[in-house]
C-alpha cells in the first residue's frame, strides 16, 4: 500500500469530484444549479430593472431591447422578476429542506435507535402525515401559520419531515445491531456517544442525496402553492405566481407564462441530476429507492 | 396472510385516528377565535353564543374531540359557511369526481410507467433507453400546473380541439366526458408516469443482477422468458409501494388541475375553502382524502402480499 | 492451438491423444470498473474428462469462480469481458456461440449443469420450486408437462427431499438452506448434463449438511457418469472428493495434477504455504501454523513477474528478473507447477529454515475467571395483531460453563446451537436471561448500568466480520484508541499516542497506519485492528466470536498465531467460539460442543478429539474432511441424516434425538443430564450412561 501522504483530505475531495463529474450530464446539472444560485445571490446587481417598479403604460408589453422578456400586467420587468423569483424559490427550497432534514434526522435517529414504543408512535405519526397529500397538508398547515415566506418555509419543511424520518430510522435500524455498534457497546460507550458519534455519521450519505433531490421537489411545491395563490404574498416575485398571472395571455404573449415555467423546470432538473450523480457516488445501493 | 392484513388494518386505523386529531386541532391551532373560524366573521352576538355552546367550547377539549368524532360517524361534518350547506353534501358530490380522475390517472401512469421501465431496462444503454430516461427526467421536473396550462392554451383555446373546462361522468355523456377528461388526466399522469418509469427501470436493472436470474440463465432459458417469468414479478414488488405513494401525489395534483379546468372536485373545494377560511370544509376535505388515501394504500399493500409469497405464506 | 511456452510438444501430443470432455485453453477474463481494468482470469488452460471429479482450488479473488462462469458465458458484460480463450465441449466450440443464442442455451442446463454458492439467493423467491425445476426438464428433455412433472417428483426424491409431490408447490423460503441446495442439485441434473459445475456448493452450509450435499453430488454424478467440477477454497473437501486438482492464484493456475500427488508433494510455494497454514483435525496441538506472508493488497496488475512473488518465502533473484513462470512438469506424471524452483530446492530451503515451529503452551491457572451457571436465554415469539407473546424460543437452555484463568475455552457447534447467544449474553448485549454470569467474582447480570460500563474494560470481544465490526468512517487510530478515551485510561495526549503505537506494534501493524481509514485495510489487517481495540483496555478475558471464519485460509493462520502469541505474552483468557473443529482443536485447552442450545459434551481438547463420546460430536468430527487424500480414502464416513432443525421444533427429550442413530424411547421423552466420565469429560447421553457401547468413529 502506498502512503497517501499527509494530505488525504484534498486528494479525497478531488477524487470525489472526479467521480461525481465522470458523467457529463452531472456537470450540466451542477452548472444549472450554480447559474441559478448565482443569479439569486447577485439579483440586485444583475437584474436590469427594479422588479417591483410598476409602469402601467407598459402593461403586457412585448419583449423589447429595454425589457428583454417584456412586461407583466402592472408593467413590471419580467426578466428582473424572474431573477428575483430564483431568490424566492431557492430560499424557500433550501430553508424548508433544512427544517425537514433537521427534524427528520433527529426523529428518525431516536425512533430507529430506541425502537419499541417510541418507534411505533413516531412511525404512525409520520404515516399519518404521509397519508395526507402534500398540498393538502401544506394548505392545512397554512391555515395555522398564515401566509408569507417564513410560514411557507415552515409549512413545506414540516410536510417533508416524514420522508427524512423514514429514511433515517430505516438506516439506523439497519446498522444499530451491526457489529461495529455492538463493539462500541462492548467498549462501554454511552448511548448518546453511540448515536451521535457512530450512527449518525454513517447515515449521512443518503440524507445528502435526498436533501439535494428534495430542494427540487420543494421548489415545485412552492410554485404550485404560489400558482394557486396560496404562496408568497403579492408583490414578491415567484415563478408559480407568474405562471398564474400570465397563462391567460399564453397565445398572444407566450413568454410571460413560458419563461417562469421553463426556469422552474431547469432549476429542478439541475437539482435532480445533481442528486442522481451524488447518489451514484455516495451510495449506489440507493439507486431506485430515492 | 390474515395476520399481515390484520396488522396493516390496525396501522391504518391508528393513522386515521392521528389524522382526525390533526384536523380537529386545526380549528383551535389557527390564529383567532374558533367560533369565527367555523362561522366566518360577520355573525351576531347571539349566533356567537349559540355556536359557542354548540361547539362545546365550555367543555374540556377531549370531550369536544369525542363529540366531534361522534358527529363525524353520524355523517355530520358541520356546515360550510361559504357554501351555506352541510359539508357532507358538498363532499358527496365532489369526492367521486376527484376519485374518478385520480383513479384513471393511476391506472394509466402505472401501466405506461411499467411498460416504459421494462423497455428502458432491457435495452439498457441503447437509444431507446436514452430517449425514455430523458423523457422520464423531463416529466419528473415539469410543474404539473404549468403543463396543464400549456395544454389547455394550445389544445383548447388555440386549436379548439378539446373543451377547456368542466367535467362530466362517462355514464352521463361518454363522448363529452372523454373530451373533457383527456387534458386533465394527461396532466395528472405525466409526473407519475415519469416516477414509475424511473423506479421500474432501476428495479428491473437491480433484479437482473440477482443470483436467481443467473440460475435461470444457467438453466438455458430464453432471455425473453428470463425477463417475463423470473425478473418481472420480482421487479414489480417495489413498484407496488410507489403506486401507494402515487395516490397522494395524484390527489395533490388534482388541486391545481381542478382549478385550472374548473372541475368541481375535492381539490378545488379544498383550495377555495382554505382561501375563504372555511374551516369545517377544510377539515372535512383533509380527513376524507386522508381516509381514501389510507384505504387505497391498504389495498395496495395487500396486493403486495399476493405478489410476494414470503409475506403471503409465513 | 495454444502452446504453453517451453512445454509445447508434449502438451500438444497430449491434446491429440485424448479427447477431453471439456477443454479450456488460454482463457482470460477482465472486469472494467471506473476505467480500471482488473484481470480476473489470466490465460488459464484446463480440462476435465468424462465422469471425472476435478477441483479448482483458490482463495477469494483467485478467479476460480469467474472462469467457470466464463465457460457458460454467464459473466455480466459489461463490466466483464472474455478477452481470449477457447472453450471446447465435445467438439463444440462454446466460445464462438452467442451468449443468449439457442446453441448456448442448449449447453446451459442441458450439457452443463451449474450449482451456485448461495442457496438462499439462487432460487427465485416468487416462483414455486416446482415451476423452477420443471423449466430445465421441459427445455432439455423434451418431455411434456405431465411427464416432466413426474420426472420432477422423482428428481426431488433422488436428491433427498421427502414428500416431493407436495413440496413442488412450495416456495423457496419454505425450505432450509441445505434443502434449497438439494433443489439446486436437482435443477442442475434435470437436463441430464455431461458435466456439473459446482461453485463453492457447501460454503454457506453447516458441516454436517455440507457432508450430506457433497455425498449426494458424488453419488448422483457417479450414477449417471457425469463429470463434476468442484470449485472450492476448502482443501479438506478437495482431498476427500477430487481426483485431479487445479490450484489457482491471482487469476492463474499455479499448480495442477492428481490429488494424491499434490497433497503428498506440493510443488508450488503457494500450495505448500496453504497446506502448512491450515490447522488439521489430525494435527498435534504443538504444531505451530506457518502463515503465508500477506502483502497489503494482492495485485494482479504485475504482468511481468510471478503473481505470488510478494508473498513467497522462497523468492530469489531469478523470480524478479525472469518474468512469469510457466507450468512445468514435476516428477509425477501430469503434475505441473508454475515455479522456477524445483521441489527439491524448495524442500532443501525448508530444511535449512527450520524456525521454532512448536508452541509452548503455558499451563492455565486453576481458579475460574468466568463461571456461567444455568444460563438460559429465551426470545419471545410475537404473534397476532396485538403482538402478544405467544411463547418463547429457547436459544440457550440451562448451560453451565467454567473457564479457568489463562486458558482458551473452545465453544463449538453448528448454526442455531446458541454459541453466539452465549457470547452476547456474557457481553451483556442481551440482558434478558436466566442464570448467573460470574466474572472475577462479580455477578455481571446483577450489575447496575454504570458499574457494568466500568467493568466492560476487563472483558472484551473480537468479532467475526472484520468489515462490519469497524466503523467505516473512523481512522484506525481513533478506533483502537476509543476504549482509552471512554474509560479515561490515559491522561495526556502523548500517553494516548504512545499507547496507540504500543497497541499497533503488539498486533503487528505499523503505527504509521494510524491515520488510515478502516476501508483502506485488508481483511487480515482489519482483524488485527479489532484485536488491538479489544486489547486497549487491558482486558482479562476476550470473547472471540468466530474471529477467523470470514478470512481467507492463508490469512487465518496469521490471526491464530497472533492470538496464541498474545496469550503467551499477556496471560489472556479466551472464550473461542467457532464452527470449524480443526481450528478449535488447534487453539483450545477445553472444548464444549453445543447442539440446539444445549451442551452435549465437554472435555479437555485431546480427550475430546481422541475419545469423542456423544454421537453428535462423533458425527461432527467425521464430517470434517482432512486435507490429505490418503487419510480420507481410509476414513470411515458417518453421515448423519437430517439437518440442524429450527429451534422452534426442538425435540421434547434429548435435542439430538431426531437425528441420532442410537435413539431409544427414553431419549425422546427425557432430557439427558450431563454426566462425568473421568478426565473432566462430561457427556449428556442416555445410551452412554446406560453403559451400552456404540461403534466409534
Amino acid at each position: 500500500m502506498k502512503s497517501s501522504g499527509t494530505k488525504p483530505s484534498t486528494s479525497k475531495i478531488r477524487k470525489f469530484f472526479k467521480r461525481l463529474f465522470a458523467r457529463k450530464i452531472v456537470i450540466f446539472g451542477a452548472v444549472l444549479v450554480v447559474v441559478f444560485v448565482l443569479a439569486a445571490l447577485l439579483a440586485p446587481y444583475i437584474s436590469p430593472h427594479d422588479p417591483y417598479k410598476q409602469n402601467l403604460k407598459l402593461s403586457f408589453a412585448k419583449p423589447s431591447a429595454q425589457h428583454v422578456l417584456g412586461n407583466d400586467e402592472l408593467g413590471r420587468d419580467i426578466f428582473s422578476r424572474i431573477i428575483y423569483g430564483a431568490r424566492t424559490s431557492l430560499a424557500i427550497g433550501f430553508v424548508a429542506v433544512m427544517i425537514a432534514a433537521g427534524c427528520g434526522i433527529l426523529l428518525g435517529l431516536v425512533a430507529g435507535y430506541l425502537g419499541g414504543m417510541v418507534n411505533s408512535v413516531i412511525s404512525r405519526v409520520m404515516d399519518a402525515l404521509m397519508s395526507i397529500p402534500a398540498i393538502m397538508l401544506s394548505l392545512g398547515l397554512g391555515i395555522i401559520f398564515g401566509a408569507g415566506m417564513t410560514s411557507l418555509m415552515i409549512i413545506l419543511g414540516l410536510a417533508t419531515v416524514p420522508t427524512y424520518t423514514r429514511l433515517m430510522s430505516a438506516q439506523v435500524l439497519a446498522i444499530r445491531n451491526s457489529d461495529f455498534i455492538n463493539a462500541e457497546r462492548v467498549l462501554g460507550a454511552s448511548n448518546i456517544r453511540i448515536m451521535f458519534s457512530h450512527i449518525l455519521p454513517n447515515c449521512l450519505s443518503p440524507i445528502i442525496v435526498l436533501f439535494t433531490m428534495n430542494i427540487g421537489g420543494t421548489i415545485l411545491a412552492e410554485a404550485s402553492l404560489s400558482f394557486l395563490g396560496l404562496g408568497v404574498k403579492a408583490p414578491m416575485a415567484s415563478w408559480g405566481a407568474m405562471v398564474n398571472e400570465g397563462y391567460s395571455r399564453l397565445i398572444t404573449n407566450p413568454v410571460f407564462a413560458l419563461a417562469p415555467g421553463i426556469c422552474i423546470m431547469l432549476l429542478v432538473l439541475g437539482f435532480n441530476i445533481l442528486g442522481d450523480g451524488l447518489r451514484d457516488v455516495l451510495d449506489p445501493r440507493l439507486r431506485g429507492s430515492i | 396472510m390474515a395476520y399481515f392484513i390484520a396488522k396493516r388494518l390496525m396501522q391504518s386505523v391508528v393513522v386515521i385516528f392521528i389524522v382526525s386529531l390533526f384536523t380537529f386541532l386545526l380549528a383551535y391551532l389557527m390564529p383567532g377565535d374558533p367560533v369565527y373560524a367555523m362561522l366566518g366573521g360577520d355573525i351576531t352576538q347571539e349566533q356567537y353564543d349559540m355556536a359557542y355552546k354548540e361547539m362545546n367550547l365550555d367543555k374540556p377539549i377531549y370531550l369536544r374531540y369525542v363529540n366531534w368524532c361522534a358527529d363525524l360517524i353520524k355523517g355530520d361534518f358541520g356546515k360550510s359557511y361559504k357554501y351555506r350547506m352541510p359539508v357532507i353534501d358538498l363532499i358527496k358530490t365532489r369526492l367521486p369526481v376527484t376519485m374518478y380522475l385520480g383513479g384513471l390517472s393511476i391506472i394509466i401512469s402505472t401501466a405506461v410507467g411499467i411498460l416504459f421501465g421494462i423497455l428502458a431496462a432491457t435495452k439498457r444503454g441503447k437509444i431507446l433507453d436514452t430517449v425514455i430516461t430523458f423523457l422520464a427526467n423531463l416529466g419528473a421536473v415539469m410543474p404539473l400546473f404549468w403543463l396543464a396550462v400549456l395544454g389547455m392554451s394550445l389544445f383548447a383555446m388555440h386549436l379548439k380541439w378539446l373543451p377547456s373546462y368542466g367535467f362530466t361522468f362517462p355514464t352521463e355523456d361518454f363522448v363529452k366526458s372523454v373530451r373533457q377528461t383527456i387534458l386533465p388526466v394527461i396532466a395528472l399522469s405525466v409526473g407519475a408516469i415519469a416516477s414509475t418509469t424511473r423506479q421500474m427501470r432501476s428495479s428491473m436493472l437491480e433484479v437482473i443482477q440477482q443470483d436467481y436470474i443467473r440460475t435461470a440463465r444457467a438453466k438455458g432459458l430464453k432471455e425473453s422468458r428470463v425477463i417475463s417469468k423470473h425478473a418481472l414479478k420480482n421487479a414489480l414488488i417495489p413498484i407496488v409501494t410507489l403506486t401507494g405513494m402515487s395516490f397522494r401525489n395524484v390527489v395533490s395534483g388534482s388541486a391545481s388541475i381542478e382549478i385550472i379546468f374548473s372541475i368541481a372536485g375535492t381539490g378545488q373545494l379544498l383550495v377555495t375553502s382554505v382561501l375563504s377560511k372555511d374551516v369545517a370544509t377544510t377539515q372535512a376535505c383533509i380527513l376524507i382524502v386522508a381516509i381514501v388515501v389510507s384505504i387505497a394504500n391498504l389495498i395496495v399493500d395487500i396486493s403486495y402480499g399476493y405478489l410476494d409469497p414470503r409475506i403471503r405464506i409465513q | 492451438m495454444y502452446l504453453i511456452r517451453g512445454y509445447a510438444v508434449p502438451y500438444e501430443m497430449r491434446m491429440k491423444e485424448i479427447k477431453h470432455l471439456l477443454q479450456i485453453n488460454n482463457l482470460s477474463v477482465s472486469f472494467r470498473n471506473d476505467d480500471i481494468v482488473t484481470k480476473a482470469v489470466n490465460g488459464i488452460s484446463y480440462y476435465i474428462d468424462q465422469g471425472e471429479i476435478v477441483s479448482v482450488v483458490g482463495e477469494s479473488g483467485s478467479g476460480k469462480s469467474v472462469s467457470q462462469l466464463a465457460v457458460l458465458q454467464l459473466i455480466p458484460t459489461p463490466p466483464g469481458s472474455i478477452d481470449s480463450g477457447s472453450v471446447t465441449l465435445e467438439e463444440e466450440k462454446l466460445h464462438t456461440l452467442k451468449p443468449t443464442g439457442p446453441e448456448m442455451r442448449k449447453i446451459r442446463g442441458g450439457k452443463i449443469g451449474m450449482i451456485f454458492q448461495e442457496p438462499m439467493t439462487s432460487l427465485n423467491p416468487v416462483k414455486t420450486v416446482g415451476s423452477q425445476l420443471l423449466e430445465p426438464i421441459i427445455i432439455h428433455t423434451g418431455l411434456n408437462e405431465k411427464e416432466a412433472k413426474k420426472q420432477a417428483v422423482s428428481l426431488l426424491s433422488q436428491v433427498g427431499i421427502p414428500d416431493a409431490e407436495k413440496r413442488l408447490g412450495e416456495y423457496p423460503h419454505q425450505f432450509s438452506g441445505g434443502m434449497r441446495q438439494r433443489i439446486m442439485v436437482a435443477i442442475a441434473v434435470a437436463g441430464n448434463p455431461k458435466l456439473i459445475i459446482a461453485d463453492e456448493p457447501t460454503t454457506a452450509l453447516d458441516v454436517t449438511t455440507q457432508a450430506q450435499i457433497l455425498e449426494l453430488l458424488k453419488s448422483i454424478t457417479m450414477r449417471h457418469g457425469t463429470a463434476l467440477l468442484l470449485v472450492t477454497h476448502n482443501l479438506g473437501i478437495v482431498a476427500r472428493y477430487a481426483q485431479r486438482i487445479y490450484v489457482m492464484y491471482a487469476g492463474r493456475i499455479v499448480e495442477s495434477g492428481r490429488s494424491q500427488d499434490i497433497f503428498a508433494h506440493p510443488s508450488h510455494p503457494y500450495t505448500r504455504g496453504l497446506l502448512n497454514a491450515i490447522p488439521r483435525l489430525d494435527d498435534s496441538k504443538e504444531r505451530k501454523l506457518q502463515p503465508i506472508d500477506a502483502p497489503d493488497k494482492i495485485s494482479t496488475h504485475d504482468e511481468e513477474r510471478c503473481p505470488f512473488l510478494p508473498r513467497c518465502k522462497y523468492r530469489c533473484d531469478m523470480c524478479s528478473h525472469q518474468g512469469i513462470p510457466d507450468l512445468t512438469a514435476t516428477a509425477e506424471d501430469g503434475h505441473f507447477a508454475a515455479c522456477y524452483l524445483s521441489r527439491e530446492v524448495l524442500d532443501n530451503l525448508d530444511k535449512n529454515n527450520c524456525e521454532a515451529n512448536r508452541i509452548d503452551r503455558r499451563k492455565p491457572f486453576t481458579d475460574h475467571i468466568l463461571e456461567i451457571e444455568n444460563l438460559s436465554v429465551h426470545f419471545p415469539i410475537k404473534r397476532g395483531i396485538l403482538r402478544m407473546n405467544a411463547g418463547k424460543l429457547t436459544a440457550v437452555d440451562q448451560v453451565s460453563i467454567k473457564i479457568k484463568r489463562g486458558e482458551t475455552y473452545g465453544l463449538v457447534g453448528e448454526s442455531g446451537c446458541g454459541k453466539t447467544t452465549i457470547a452476547t449474553s456474557i457481553m451483556r448485549l442481551i440482558t434478558d436471561n436466566e442464570g448467573e454470569i460470574i466474572f472475577n467474582n462479580l455477578h455481571l447480570n446483577r450489575l447496575k448500568a454504570s458499574e457494568l460500563r466500568r467493568q466492560r474494560r476487563k472483558i472484551q470481544m473480537i468479532f467475526q466480520d472484520p468489515y462490519s465490526s469497524l466503523n467505516p468512517r473512523k481512522s484506525a487510530g481513533t478506533l483502537v484508541g476509543e476504549p482509552l478515551k471512554i474509560h479515561k485510561l490515559v491522561s495526556t495526549r502523548t500517553a494516548y499516542e504512545s499507547r496507540l503505537d504500543e497497541l499497533f506494534t503488539l498486533v503487528g501493524l505499523s503505527p504509521s497506519l494510524k491515520t488510515r481509514v478502516a476501508h483502506e485495510f485488508s481483511g487480515g489487517q482489519r482483524q488485527r485492528l479489532g484485536i488491538a481495540r479489544a486489547l486497549a483496555s487491558n482486558p482479562d478475558l476476550i470473547v472471540c466470536d468466530e474471529p477467523i471464519s470470514a478470512l481467507d485460509v492463508s490469512i487465518q493462520a496469521q490471526i491464530i498465531n497472533l492470538l496464541e502469541d498474545l496469550q503467551q505474552e499477556l496471560g489472556l483468557t479466551y472464550l473461542f467460539i467457532a464452527h470449524d473443529l480443526s481450528v478449535v482443536k488447534h487453539i483450545s485447552d477445553t472444548i464444549t460442543v453445543m447442539y440446539l442450545g444445549k451442551i452435549v459434551e465437554t472435555a479437555p481438547c485431546d480427550e475430546l478429539y481422541g475419545n469423542p463420546l456423544h454421537p453428535y460430536t462423533q458425527a461432527l468430527l467425521a464430517a470434517v474432511p482432512i486435507p490429505d487424500p490418503m487419510i480420507e480414502q481410509t476414513r470411515e464416513k458417518i453421515i448423519i441424516s437430517g439437518e440442524v432443525i429450527s429451534l422452534m421444533n426442538r425435540p421434547a427429550g434429548c435435542c439430538f434425538s431426531d437425528r441420532c442413530p442410537y435413539t431409544m424411547d427414553i431419549c425422546r421423552e427425557q432430557v439427558p443430564p450431563g454426566k462425568n466420565y473421568g478426565k473432566d469429560h462430561e457427556v449428556a447421553c442416555f445410551k452412554l450412561s446406560q453403559g451400552m457401547n456404540y461403534p466409534q468413529a
